[in-house]
């Protein structure tokens, strides 16, 4: 029975299906709430059968033009977990903002299972098919606010790029195709080796387009233009997802592409990276230094992050693969932690940075989390970021790139100061007076400074992604063998 | 005599495709659009692939441009659309578009293209069908599910709900 390979795929879909019917059963508004937690038992079920499916550690196997193997099941764990915080964020959230409750879980879940598909796919048919199952709903779910402009604007920018990017990624995959015959990522592994590069440019030039696609999807410079209003324009807890998972699926996309169908050209698209990898840091940390909206800065603090990850590529030894691979668990529960309390103590405002004014004083809990997240961010030790960054710059340089990595620690100075920013305005006292100015304004608006009624859920995200970046700041090593365990499952040529 | 037929099937297609992204007036555009699937249609066939011109004449010719059709005619336009499709940085685009296309053109003429494949005669309906239903049952699921997708998308965006009527936010 090949089909118990995609079992958890097969849960998370039903429990999306039984949540549209589901939708029409529950009448009353009240009784929406039981959507939310229907989807989060889907994903709690799905994370089990793949820990399961992680213990029995059984070898590789290919069904279907996929590959179900212990990489996928790492990320797809990464995946899950995030999405579960995230459904966990919004059940709250969006009580009152949007009446679709159904079809946004629903939305959110189908998209997973096309992320889950896009991990595992090891053919360019089940790959594009499952990046457009993972992209469509996310472009609804950035304008699910119909009535905000500023929804509408992300959304439309986010298709418009976003179909341009697919359409840009095929046209090289047809090129890649033609050249080889061959659409399942070892066939092309197999005949590219016998093709010189320098007499076919076009072969260069279609893996371009390939790779312009993932960097439009992971955002990374200069495909990242979306990123900032998209960020801002979409509800917080869809940019927590947007900022976290298809990230996390577009990188392991990305490594199993790399690794397997495009191994006889590392030379090339090493250089590639590299260029990319410099550029995105060095883009996103600059432009973040300026911005005083936080959804923005965090937009493009991830693309600098989305640089330092793509650092790893510019080696793609094993070492660097898992580093990156442990780089995107910590990136996805530290970035959900910060969105999870931008979304809890923001709400109903244009999320200036000024508005954390002052948090330390209303709620200490928050505080401490941002706090955390920050520096976790930052990568100062004993945070989580602090191992992520060890690990990835400690590749680079074994990889012999030392001046990356160098250029790569500047990069995390310069990222302090806008880190910093943030906990200044929570801890300092100097906004005082601009946080009597807010209050004054908008003195009857409850959710605006109702700290005190942070909805429970909200606070067991925060408290859950404060929790887990503990853990990992605690027990950074298992969580490293995990991400070891991944990158040794691949079926590379690159390093067996 | 096959070469006649593809330029003139490729000059159709690409004088539409012209059409279609210069014209003034939408429906101008969906008409040109129907010419240039057409022409890709035909150039199918050159290719021995009748099941995917049949599709294409089907699906696109048939279905999608009835669909841009139906659109059209159940939305007003609003005042000024015109204008706005008259992007003024249509120089640099223009630029872009010849650089990318020089490009392009020059490295596949450049390329050795390595296999000679001949066309395959046996790509009858039920050839296509028995490997969808068996070696890209997956994929042709995921399409399904994507389907699916795009008509709640579609529900969400189109249909006016509670919040549309009672100013919350």
């Amino acid at each position: 029975m090949e089909f118990t390979l995609i079992i958890p795929e097969i849960i998370v879909f039903l429990t999306a299906t039984a949540i549209l019917i589901l939708d029409l059963i529950l009448q009353q508004e009240k009784q929406k709430k039981l959507l939310g937690f229907a989807a989060e038992a889907g994903v709690i079920l799905a994370i089990a059968q793949l820990v399961r499916m992680f213990a029995l550690g059984q070898q590789a196997s290919s069904w279907g033009l996929l590959t179900i193997d212990t990489f996928g099941h790492v990320i797809k764990i990464i995946l899950l977990v995030s999405t579960g915080l995230v459904i966990l964020l919004s059940v709250d959230y969006f009580k009152t903002i949007i009446s679709r409750k159904g079809e946004y879980y629903c939305l959110i879940l189908f998209s997973v299972v096309g992320m889950m598909f896009m991990v595992s796919a090891d053919n360019f048919i089940s790959f594009f098919l499952s990046l457009q199952l993972t992209s469509i709903p996310l472009y609804i779910l950035s304008g699910i606010d119909k009535n905000d402009a500023r929804s509408n604007e992300a959304a439309y920018k986010y298709l418009m790029l976003g179909m341009l990017a697919s359409v840009v990624m095929l046209y090289g995959m047809t090129f890649i195709y033609g050249f080889t015959a061959a659409a399942n990522f070892e066939g092309i592994a197999r005949q590219l080796t016998s093709l010189d590069l320098h007499e076919n440019p076009i072969l260069l030039i279609a893996m371009i387009f390939i790779f312009a696609g993932f960097a439009f999807k992971v955002a990374a410079v200069p495909f990242h233009f979306w990123v900032p209003d998209t960020y801002e324009g979409a509800p917080t807890p869809v940019t927590s997802f947007l900022a976290t998972a298809p990230k996390v699926a577009g990188f392991a996309a990305l490594i199993r592409l790399l690794t397997i169908a495009f191994s006889p050209l590392i030379a090339q698209w090493r250089t590639l990276f590299i260029i990319l990898s410099i550029l995105s840091m060095s883009v996103g940390n600059i432009v973040a230094l300026s911005q005083t909206n936080i959804k923005r800065m965090l937009g493009f603090s991830s693309v600098a992050h989305v640089g330092y990850i793509l650092m790893a590529f510019a080696i793609a030894d094993q070492m660097a693969v898992s580093a990156a691979i442990f780089y995107l668990m910590i990136y996805g529960i530290v970035n959900i932690g910060t969105f999870a309390v931008i979304a809890s103590v923001m709400r109903g405002e244009d999320h200036q940075i000024q508005g954390l004014a002052g948090l330390s004083k209303r709620s200490p809990l928050m505080s401490l989390s941002v706090a955390v997240f920050m520096i976790s961010m930052i990568g100062i030790p004993p945070t989580p970021g602090f191992w992520g960054k060890f690990n990835l710059f400690a590749s680079v340089v074994n990889g012999g790139m030392t001046w990356l990595a160098v250029i790569g620690i500047i990069n995390s100075i310069i990222s302090v100061y806008y880190y910093i920013n943030v906990l200044r305005y929570v801890y300092g006292d100097q906004e005082i007076g601009n946080q009597q100015d807010k209050q004054a304004r908008r003195p009857a608006d409850p959710a605006a400074d109702g700290l005190n009624n942070i909805p429970c859920l909200m606070r067991l995200a925060v408290v859950i992604s404060l929790a887990l970046t503990i853990i990992i700041a605690t027990y950074p090593q298992p969580f490293i063998e995990l991400a070891k365990a991944a990158a040794v499952a691949l079926k590379t040529g690159l390093w067996l | 005599m096959q070469l006649v037929i593809f330029f003139v099937l490729a000059a159709i297609t690409t004088v539409a495709g012209i059409i279609m992204v210069s014209a003034d007036n939408i429906a101008r555009s969906i008409y040109s659009h129907v010419l240039a699937l057409l022409g890709i249609a035909g150039i199918y066939l050159l290719l021995y692939a009748e099941f995917m011109a049949g599709v294409q004449v089907l699906v696109y010719a048939g279905g999608v441009s009835i669909m841009l059709l139906f659109a059209l005619m159940l939305t007003k336009p609003a005042k000024g659309v015109i204008r706005a499709l008259d992007h003024p940085r249509r120089v640099p685009a223009f630029i872009t578009a010849v650089v990318l296309f020089g490009l392009l053109s020059f490295s596949i003429f450049q390329a050795k293209w390595p296999l000679k494949v001949e066309p395959s005669r046996v790509m009858t309906p039920e050839v296509i069908g028995k490997s969808m239903f068996a070696d890209y049952v997956l994929p042709f699921e995921i399409v399904s599910v994507i389907l699916l997708v795009a008509l709640i998308g579609a529900v969400v965006i189109g249909v006016k709900g509670r919040e549309d009527t009672d100013d919350e936010e």
